[in-house]
């Protein structure tokens, strides 16, 4: 971060340093060039002028922030605002003179030039390329003479270099200079992978630090919880299962690397985090209400998407290992990856394998039955023939053996997952066609559950029975992204279609072998086919002004294949025209941000829209729903359930101060909003009920204490009310938030940190079980230690003082893990 | 899959209670020109003064509501409309009883072109007593002297019919006519209600409110949008039963008549 902050004042320093020497020289009249436009307005002629633009991502079209421009004849420069936007002001006499000089040179030294300014700023920059290797297409001056022709003789001609972290650096050369009001740089990322699993929120991309973001041997979950505004439901000491904004499940989409993956286990044992370990992951991308992105969810909670680690070319064979230890479950994780990566293709595989015993909360006592095992194997393979096509193919298969979960009345026996994917990058690079990504994708999974090892005499639901589960689900997809460029317009459309099938059955075999055994459907061989057309608009041309709009159009197919399924329904709801509706859904929503300074900006963001019901909704039949006690059967006549959100946002960048920060204010309407209606004292069925509204912040805030030192801190706080039950919805986050300061050096690293969270006592009284939680305070300490190259050893204790506390989402309030002591160690070549 | 194989097992159950009909009726190897009716259960025939009898079930008769079919023919020759009557009777050791049935079929039923008429077999015959079907049949074209006779089944035990003595002092009998195939899902629910006036009659109870309920007695609950039975004719009720899930269910009526509460009875069933 040291580094950061003085690559961003370095050019800085630099422009102001040259500008004065200019003065200092006093360099006062020369006579511009002159093109023949000009000739006939010579009143516009000055001595000095400026040069404007946006720097943008050439992938996605977002705005760069922070990125470096230099002017590498006069050593001038700016850093792009959270726009993009930078402004260079020139003086000719300065150029003419670079002019003269670098006429003298040879073109390598010209860009050696520029490498050593930029090298200060930051060593380790990709190499730059000479400016003939660069395509030129990035260079719109939309303002200047374009194409005119220019007298030799007046030709000043200077060159840009464009560099920021994570992507290749651009050499822009600017023959006939003039004031140029709308210059577009588009940088293409870098190949270069962290090694850290970066978490970011919002189009600012701004990481959530903890330290142990490079340890791969951590589940998932435990980088995700460094978000703000991200809550997780825990079942177990596993597979916790994400919450943003209060909305979970339907209302959320958690994809993988894009891939929309169906959980198999109908009581939700098994979110798209079972079957994901950090090892596959790059980073993991939040959109916290839908609103951040350009592309719109179906859904009003936003998304989760867990970017994979990509395979690297030209880096030859490498390979990683770590293990880990924790003592509070006694958890082993063994983990190891090899790859090789050639000029044109890449490769790479990994293996996680986790075997923990029970868990422990605060004071010692043990949670029984919360032990697991399971494996997760991956490959991916990269194919780049040339610059504008890549391929990459991947699989995960993740198996698990028996897994408790103790808060659930069963466990599971086995898990098998099998999730494959062909991604296609075009990186178009001219013209204003920018990019398309396509995606293709097949995963397949199984889940068996059981509670033959529960005492299912002593129980009060289903006592004296087992009710061994099983649940199927195969998902295919396919998805088009394409982003176009023209000037300030960027425009993004986008094209998905993905069907699902789900099967689950359950038998209820009574422990009383004269009592016939029981059978039924829990999801009845259905299919949930959709397709959606989504496209999402911004518009940079405004001085201080962000424009944008969104908006989708999606259709749902529903089948349910299995007749008596189709029966069971027809007899629960007597009533229904169609068990096999098609829904039509649609989102629309409107951005526009201001900005006050290259600091400060606020924006407003508004959405509208209807979200299908979910296969769980519409089908699910006899599931039960731990939260509330009741069996809940889905209702194929449930209509889409509309949202109106809002946010109103305040951003803080860091620029050459210590400080920033954000803070989101949202708020969520949902009217007929899906939920279960009681039957009778063990029923409830979907419906669409009444309204319900949530709103809250997020806000977050990082200050850089001294070079070394750096201090962050985040809170957020859901408040959600069902409006025609007045009550407090169930299973909302109460305030809460963490504070970390931490010091990373090259080979040591110190962080401490507080979690805590506020007592929730808005709870579903009449309409669940849930029941009201305590506050809590929690210390955590992590240390990361590299003794030599490519060893990395990483130690931590969370819980420190052993407290015994239950997070609000922890189902069945099972109480949260104790002190842990944590050891890993990794080495890399 | 349950299903083929109940189909298997009713397919077996049907060959050995064949050949249990055979052995205790008095025909004569159904060898008089006459093919079998298809589909349908032989119980069995009677033969005198020319005329022959045949008589059809669906299946092997069981304590319960059984439709049953006739044929008579004379010399292999159908008798298009014959004069006919018939009546179970149990003969006990130390009584007869009947049970409720219809006597005459004069329709021929469109589908086996047969007369039909039903009869509820309210005990399984066996060491307490044997049925028969008391027939009294006549050629009205040709108006020879009557037949009449009977022809002994077998009845097996079953839980379909219960019997008993209300708070009134009277009798009645309850019979659990449908589903006979129960089905996840709603399915047709069938009930007939017969007061027991005398060993001899059992006229139709037909202003009966009767309350219906499917209750899974393992898990405790029951399902919804089930349909109370309704008088449909002749004593008989109509409804509907859902069964959201296969298993052990009972099937709880509560009767009421003209005020009279005639008790909570209860079929068990399993699917
Ligand atoms: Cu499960």
């Amino acid at each position: 971060m040291k580094l950061n902050s003085l690559m961003r004042t370095f050019p800085i320093l630099l422009a102001i340093f040259s500008l004065l020497s200019a003065e200092v020289a006093g360099i006062q009249e020369i006579k511009p060039p002159v093109t023949e436009k000009r000739t006939d307005q010579p009143m516009q002629s000055k001595q000095e002028f400026r040069i404007a633009g946006v720097v943008i991502d050439a992938e996605t079209g977002a705005p760069i922030n922070g990125a470096h421009i230099l002017v590498a004849e006069s050593g001038d420069g700016a850093i792009s605002d959270r726009d993009g936007r930078f402004t260079i002001s020139l003086k000719r006499s300065d150029l003419q003179m670079g002019q003269s000089e670098s006429a003298t040179e040879s073109p390598e030294s010209a860009v050696d030039k520029a490498k050593t300014s930029i090298g200060q700023c930051k060593p380790t920059i990709v190499p730059i390329k000479t400016a003939a290797d660069q395509p030129e297409t990035s260079f719109v001056p939309t303002t200047a003479a374009v194409g005119q022709p220019v007298a030799a003789v007046n030709q000043l001609e200077i060159t840009l270099v464009v560099t920021h972290i994570g992507y290749q650096t651009r050499r822009l050369v600017v023959d006939n200079v003039n004031d140029i009001e709308q210059l577009t740089v588009s940088l293409v990322p870098a190949q270069v992978i962290s090694e850290e699993l970066i978490v970011t929120a919002g189009s600012q991309g701004r990481p959530f630090s903890a330290l142990y973001s490079e340890e791969r041997t951590r589940p998932v979950e435990d980088h995700l919880s460094a978000a703000s505004g991200v809550h997780l439901v825990t079942r177990t000491n596993f597979a916790r299962d994400p919450v943003v904004r209060g909305m979970r499940d339907h209302r959320l989409d958690v994809t993988l690397d894009g891939m929309r993956v169906t959980p198999a286990c109908v009581d939700g044992m098994d979110p798209v985090t079972a079957y994901i370990e950090t090892d596959n992951l790059q980073s993991i991308e939040l959109n916290r209400g839908g609103m951040d992105e350009l592309q719109m969810n179906g859904v009003p909670g936003g998304s989760v998407d867990f970017v994979m680690r990509r395979p690297e070319l030209s880096t030859g064979w490498s390979g990683r290992s770590e293990i880990g230890f924790h003592t509070v479950s006694g958890q082993q994780v063994y983990q190891g990856s090899a790859g090789y990566g050639g000029e044109k293709w890449a490769v790479r595989s990994s293996g996680t394998y986790r075997n923990s015993g029970n868990l422990h909360a605060g004071g010692g006592l043990a949670i029984t039955g919360s032990e697991l095992e399971k494996g997760n194997l991956t490959t991916s393979v990269l194919f780049q023939p040339n610059e504008s096509h890549q391929l990459t193919l991947r699989y995960i298969g993740d198996f698990a053996g028996r897994i408790g979960y103790p808060s659930l009345l069963m466990d599971t026996r086995r898990a098998d997952a099998h999730i494959g994917g062909l991604r296609h990058l075009w990186r178009v690079n001219s013209g204003v066609l920018r990019k398309v990504e396509t995606n293709l994708y097949l995963n397949r999974v199984a889940h068996w559950m059981d509670d033959y090892t529960r005492d299912v005499a002593s129980r009060e639901v289903m006592q004296n029975m087992y009710m061994p589960m099983y649940g199927e689900t195969l998902t295919a997809g396919f998805s088009s992204e394409a982003r176009l460029l023209s000037g300030s317009h960027l425009l993004s459309v986008e094209l998905e279609a993905y069907r699902l099938e789900a099967f689950g059955d359950m038998k209820m075999i009574h422990i009383d072998p004269d009592v016939s055994e029981m059978y039924l459907l829990n999801l009845g061989d259905l299919t949930d086919r959709r397709v959606s057309l989504s496209a999402g608009y911004r518009y940079f041309g405004f001085e201080n002004w962000i424009i944008g709009w969104n908006g989708r159009i999606e259709q749902g197919f529903y089948r349910l294949r299995d007749e008596r399924a189709v029966a069971t329904f027809r007899a629960e709801y007597p009533g229904l025209v169609e068990v096999e509706p098609e829904q039509t859904g649609y989102r629309l929503g409107l951005e526009l941000e201001r900005n006050f300074s290259e600091r400060f900006a606020a924006g407003l963001k508004l959405n509208e829209g209807t979200r299908l019901p979910g296969h769980m909704e519409l089908y699910g039949y006899y599931v039960y729903q731990p939260l509330d006690g009741f069996f809940y059967h889905g209702n194929p006549g449930l209509g889409t359930e509309r949202s109106s959100q809002a946010e109103l946002y305040l951003s803080m960048e860091g620029g050459e101060s210590a400080w920033d920060g954000s803070l989101s204010v949202w708020v969520n309407r949902l009217n007929d909003f899906i939920t279960g209606e009681r039957v009778d004292a063990l029923f409830k069925r979907y419906e669409n009920l009444g309204r319900a509204l949530l709103t809250g912040f997020e806000a977050d805030l990082r200050v850089q204490l001294s070079p070394g030192w750096r201090a962050e801190g985040s809170a957020s706080w859901v408040v959600g009310e069902h409006i025609e039950l007045e009550e407090p919805l169930p299973m909302i986050p109460p305030l809460q938030g963490q504070m970390s300061l931490q010091r990373r050096g090259e080979r040591f690293g110190v962080q401490g940190r507080l979690r805590w969270a506020a007592a929730q006592n808005r709870i579903a009284a009449q309409n669940s079980l849930e029941a009201a939680t305590d506050r809590y305070l929690l210390w955590d300490l992590f240390v990361r230690f590299a003794p030599a190259d490519g060893v990395r050893l990483q130690a931590g204790v969370e819980n420190l003082l052993n407290r015994f506390y239950t997070d609000h989402l922890n189902v069945n309030s099972m109480p949260g893990p104790g002190r842990n002591v944590h050891l890993s160690l990794s080495y890399s070549f | 899959m349950f299903r083929s194989k109940q189909h298997f097992i009713s397919a077996a159950l049907a060959v050995f209670y064949l050949f249990t009909a055979i052995s205790c009726s008095n025909d004569n190897d159904q060898n008089d020109g006459l093919a079998v009716v298809p589909d349908l259960f032989k119980l069995g025939e009677l033969t005198g003064n020319g005329l022959t009898v045949e008589a059809y079930s669906e299946g092997p008769l069981t304590v319960g509501y059984h439709r049953i079919w006739f044929e008579v023919h004379r010399d292999g020759e159908q008798i298009e409309r014959p004069e006919f009557s018939f009546a179970p009777m149990m003969h006990m050791e130390a009584h007869s009883h009947r049970s409720p049935f219809q006597s005459s079929g004069q329709e021929r039923d469109p589908v086996h072109g047969l007369l039909e008429t039903w009869a509820i077999f309210t005990m399984p015959s066996g060491s307490m007593g044997s049925w028969h079907l008391e027939l009294t049949v006549s050629d009205p074209e040709r108006g020879h002297e009557a037949l009449e006779g009977d022809i002994q089944v077998g009845v097996d035990d079953s839980n379909r019919v219960i019997t008993f003595l209300a708070e009134n002092e009277e009798r009645y009998v309850l019979t659990w006519i449908e589903p006979t195939e129960p089905v996840t899902g709603l399915n047709d629910l069938m009930v007939a209600l017969h007061h027991r006036e005398s060993m001899m009659n059992f006229p139709p109870v037909t202003e009966a409110d009767i309350g219906f309920e499917p209750w899974m007695p393992s898990m405790d609950h029951g399902s919804s949008n089930n349909v109370d039975p309704t008088h449909q004719g002749n004593g008989f009720y109509e409804g509907a039963v859902n069964f959201n899930m296969t298993g052990d269910w009972e099937l709880r009526f509560e009767i009421g008549l003209d005020g009279v509460d005639l008790g909570r009875h209860t079929f068990e069933l399993e699917f």
